[in-house]
């Protein structure tokens, strides 16, 4: 439904250029909930921005449905009122001297589809339901929540059932309870419509719970593309896995010794011992890695247990309790390792306690993919 | 890049026209050809004319040859023009003078004295900007003028003497009446400057121990010059471009300034000695070029030094003891002078059957026929028509242009858009007088149906006035969020219905306070129209004078007291929505 190919944008300011986007390409398939995640200023706004055509790229081509909406090479650039896209902003961008209903009404009065205005208000009624927000269309728009300007930015959008819906971070400005509750209320919502929907976020929870595809944003690239539980079980390099971003994760070094065969499978060496795991393609006996295991899937027992895997033993350094579970770090040699713990585990500073990562739960990268990420 | 370009560009897509007005760059190029054709046309006819012998039959000659050096031969063998140059420098000099006197003197009690009735000042000194020039200058020449001066007769009654103390029709008559008018703006731009002065500045001194006296000179002075340096030039500048008062009390005595020379030569004088007006036009043009250039340049090292102080966080009132009343009474007094006297003067004139020096058979003739005739008087009536036309075309069509060019000029920050950004701003510096002559020259060198109507005075003001309207445009479009325009476009509005629908109601009270002010300006201000009108297209400020030359002196009066009693309910209306403006921005 949506075609990217090699997007680049940069802006000239009075500090200098910004590569804002670079070479960014991905495809959307029809009704799929495709989300750009990545941290603040790598350019997921203005990537959505030149899908919507408020922003023209220097570079590339952006193909939505069969029409070329946007090419460098081509000459081509749909202006915005002309793409058939619905964007919901950050901001919501409600218009303050209009009431709800001409807000939402706004993309039928200007492109005039043959609808009378009875045809209309049926359409604006029906389409404030579907965001919960029925009878409120006399309502001055100055006098709305927070989360009222945002389910009637959402139904302006919505109106014009357009072929893409692009949003902007537009839960970011909602307190954390109410954005909770519009995760799950949005995600229904676009999916019951069938929309094939854009959506940005720098929050990899939303990202997780509403998405079908995810592309991890990094400077202006796409680092990783793939499914929420790829993206956090696989990650790509060591930025897509590092800490506060795609969650938290263990590194450690390590080096293929052998046995990569027609299953993938290959034994690699770490500090923490010898691990099986499915190793990157094209990879050979001698190629150094950096493998990341999560701290949910590293085991922790007080006796020494049975089995295969890296063990070892070692000691711990800091456990903080949240309630939840300890957030343990347990000194190994010269790594520290995090883990998660039981609240039952009481677990306290200075115990000695038995380390174990199963091979099947760490993901592998090249090392040559992590240099270039940490720059 | 061209509009050739981009126009074809539209037209090749399916939407062709709709299309065409929808891209931005099109109608960026289309906005800068007006403009550019409106501020330049008439700035190219007055240079290429300068060199040219042009004559009546022979008004425009397109030849690259022929060019000759004549017309800077005959001024300079004009003995007139030094003097008119010598009287223009020492007027506008004189008049800034009195306007940093009066202007200066009541910012100072009003932002740092703790002088009574001081916070009442803002509101009171919009009152003198409502007067139109002509009118002044015709109040006080009935106050001053030798014989029958109602000040003169005064002092007749008290001293007994019959020599006439004041003399309407001098210099020093033209600065007072100048420098009064120009007092109201001098006052509020050198409040601001008062105002924006970092107070810890001032109160660092005086922690260190320095007396009143000594912060004012040391500290607060030396931070001022760049600003007062600046408001003063800008003022001498506005001195130099000034007509109404030199018109009405310079000329009877032979006391030519540029504006009054150029309307003598080119009005008056049969046949017109068109060649040295452009030769004054263009002086006039640069020297005001240069002041406004240099002004700019002054209130950027003066930016430097302000900074816009906080809520609640005032500079230190000064306690002036004793002076506190003798302060207030020193604002009374100018306000008296600005408006009262001459409102009273006009009003009482407006009344009179024919005019006359008060007396008890004067009283007892009172009239209202004055202003029966306001609406009966065929040249009148079609002057008021006239001036209604003129004002609403030109105040409403300055405005919304001035959207469009601040839309582009704030949105888009391209390269063109700060090209058109300059070029809006090139009439600011074109005194009225050369614009009307500007305007007559154009429209004389070719045949058209708009010289001698209407349209021509509606361009030539539209033209002088657009920088004006920018001002309050630019502010508005600067108040209004990207991303409200975004989301029209994304709903699928083309740029002009996102105009209509979403940037012009959001700015709407800027736009009408923007229209309403520039409606009495076009109102108030005389220059062109003087250069232009015929006795079809005759105005307000031009029936004034006529009036005035006829010796219809009461007619004058009712005439004034109608224009003022107007510009009040306008200037309060407009005053009122830019304060609004503010609410309308936070929401
Ligand atoms: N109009 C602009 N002019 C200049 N630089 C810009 C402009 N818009 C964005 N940038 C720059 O481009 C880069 C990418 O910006 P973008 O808004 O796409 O980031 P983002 O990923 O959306 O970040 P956030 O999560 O903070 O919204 C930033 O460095 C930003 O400063
Ligand atoms: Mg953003």
């Amino acid at each position: 439904m949506i075609k990217v190919t090699n997007l680049s944008k940069r802006f000239v300011t009075d500090r200098g250029e910004v590569k804002a986007v670079v070479g960014v390409t991905f495809d959307v398939p029809k009704g799929a909930f495709f989300t750009l995640l990545g941290p603040s200023g790598c350019g997921k706004s203005t990537t959505l921005r030149c899908l919507a055509g408020l922003e023209k790229p220097e570079q590339g081509e952006i193909i939505i449905g069969d029409t070329v909406m946007y090419s460098s090479e081509k000459g081509i650039s749909v202006p915005p009122d002309r793409r058939d896209a619905g964007m919901v902003f950050q901001s919501y961008a409600i218009w303050p001297h209009m009431k709800v209903f001409d807000n939402v009404a706004f993309p039928l009065q200007v492109k005039s589809k043959g609808l009378n205005s009875a045809q209309i208000r049926e359409k604006v009624k029906k389409t404030l339901e579907l965001v919960r927000m029925e009878g409120y269309e006399d309502r001055p728009a100055t006098q709305l929540s927070g989360g009222q300007q945002q389910r009637v930015a959402m139904a302006r959008a919505l109106l014009q059932e357009p072929r893409v819906l692009l949003m902007d971070e537009p839960l970011s400005n909602l307190d954390a309870k109410l954005r909770e509750q519009m995760r799950v209320e949005v995600r229904d919502l676009v999916h019951r419509l069938g929309l094939t929907t854009v959506y940005v976020t720098h929050d990899q929870l939303e990202a997780f719970a509403m998405s079908t595809k995810i592309a991890v944003m990094f400077e202006g690239r796409i680092v990783q593309i793939g499914t929420p539980w790829e993206i956090y079980t696989q990650p790509a390099n060591k930025f897509v896995a590092v800490a506060d971003f795609v969650g938290l994760a263990n590194f450690f070094e390590g080096k293929v010794v052998g046995g990569v065969g027609a299953s993938g499978r290959g034994t690699i060496e770490t500090t923490m011992g010898t691990l099986e795991c499915t190793v990157p393609e094209g990879m050979s006996t001698g190629g150094k890695v950096l493998i990341s295991a999560r701290p949910e899937v590293v085991q922790v027992s007080r006796e020494k247990p049975s089995g295969g895997g890296a063990i070892m033993l070692g000691e711990v350094e800091r456990a903080i309790f949240l309630g939840e579970y300890f957030d343990v770090r347990i000194r190994i040699g010269a790594e520290t390792v995090r883990a998660r713990l039981g609240p039952y585990f009481e677990v306290k500073d200075g115990d000695k306690l038995y380390v174990q990562i199963a091979g099947s739960s760490c993901s592998v990268m090249r090392s040559e993919s992590v240099a270039s990420a940490k720059q | 890049m061209t509009a050739f370009a981009s126009l074809r560009g539209a037209l090749s897509t399916r939407e062709g026209w709709a299309g065409l007005l929808s891209s931005r760059r099109f109608v960026l190029v289309l906005v800068t050809i007006v403009v550019g054709a409106l501020a330049l046309i008439p700035l190219f006819f007055l240079v290429w004319d300068s060199f040219k012998d042009v004559r009546i039959g022979n008004i425009f000659d397109p030849s690259l040859t022929n060019f000759t050096l004549k017309n800077f031969r005959d001024v300079a063998a004009d003995p007139r023009a030094f003097m008119m140059l010598g009287n223009s420098f020492i007027f506008a000099f004189a008049s800034m003078t009195v306007a940093f006197l009066f202007g200066g003197g009541i910012a100072f009690i009003v932002e740092r004295t703790n002088a009574p009735l001081r916070n009442v000042a803002y509101g009171l000194m919009f009152i003198p900007l409502i007067m139109p020039g002509m009118i002044k200058a015709v109040a006080w020449v009935l106050l001053l003028s030798p014989q029958m001066g109602l000040l003169n007769k005064l002092w007749f009654a008290i001293s007994g003497s019959a020599d006439p103390v004041f003399q309407a029709y001098s210099l020093p008559a033209m600065v007072w009446v100048e420098g009064l008018s120009m007092s109201p703006l001098t006052f509020l731009m050198l409040g601001a400057a008062l105002r924006t002065m970092d107070p810890s500045l001032e109160e660092a001194a005086y922690t260190a121990g320095s007396g009143r006296a000594r912060v004012l000179f040391r500290i607060t002075l030396p931070l001022m010059t760049p600003a007062l340096a600046g408001i003063g030039l800008l003022q001498f500048v506005r001195g130099l471009e000034t007509f109404e008062v030199p018109l009405l009390m310079g000329m009877p005595a032979g006391i030519p300034v540029f504006s009054t020379q150029i309307y003598w030569i080119v009005r008056e004088v049969s046949p017109p000695e068109y060649g040295i007006g452009f030769i004054y036009g263009l002086t006039v043009i640069v020297l005001a070029m240069a002041g406004l250039l240099l002004y700019q340049k002054m209130m950027g090292r003066a930016g430097q030094y302000a900074t816009v102080t906080g809520k609640g966080y005032r500079p230190r009132l000064i306690d002036i003891g004793r002076w506190r009343w003798a302060a207030t009474g020193f604002i009374l007094f100018f306000l008296f002078c600005a408006v009262i006297l001459p409102f009273l003067v006009l009003l009482y004139s407006s009344f009179l059957p024919f005019y006359q020096v008060p007396s008890a058979r004067a009283w007892s003739a009172l009239t209202l026929q004055n202003y029966q005739e306001l609406f009966t008087r065929p040249d009148i009536v079609m002057a008021l028509k006239n001036t209604a036309i003129l004002s609403s075309i030109v105040s409403v069509g300055a405005v919304l242009m001035a959207t469009m060019v601040s839309w582009m000029v704030v949105r888009l920050r391209t390269k063109a858009s700060r090209i058109l950004d300059g070029l809006v701003f090139v009439p600011y510096a074109i005194p009225g007088i050369a614009m009307g002559f500007a305007f007559m020259i154009v429209f004389l060198s070719f045949p058209n149906p708009i010289y001698g109507t209407i349209w021509i005075l509606v361009l030539c003001y539209f033209t002088s006035f657009l920088p004006t309207a920018t001002r309050f445009t630019h502010a508005g479009v600067a108040q209004i969020k990207a991303e409200l325009e975004e989301a029209s476009a994304v709903s699928g509005a083309n740029l002009l219905t996102t105009l209509r629908r979403i940037v012009i109601p959001l700015m709407l009270p800027s736009l009408v306070a923007g229209a309403l002010y520039i409606f009495l300006l076009t109102v108030k201000v005389m220059s062109a129209a003087a250069i232009l009108f015929t006795p079809k297209t005759i105005v307000v400020a031009t029936m004034l004078f006529q009036l005035w030359n006829q010796g219809s002196i009461p007619q004058v009066g009712s005439l004034s007291v109608l224009i003022i009693m107007a510009g009040t309910i306008l200037t309060i209306v407009s005053r009122k929505l830019s304060q609004r403006r503010a609410i309308v921005a936070e929401v």
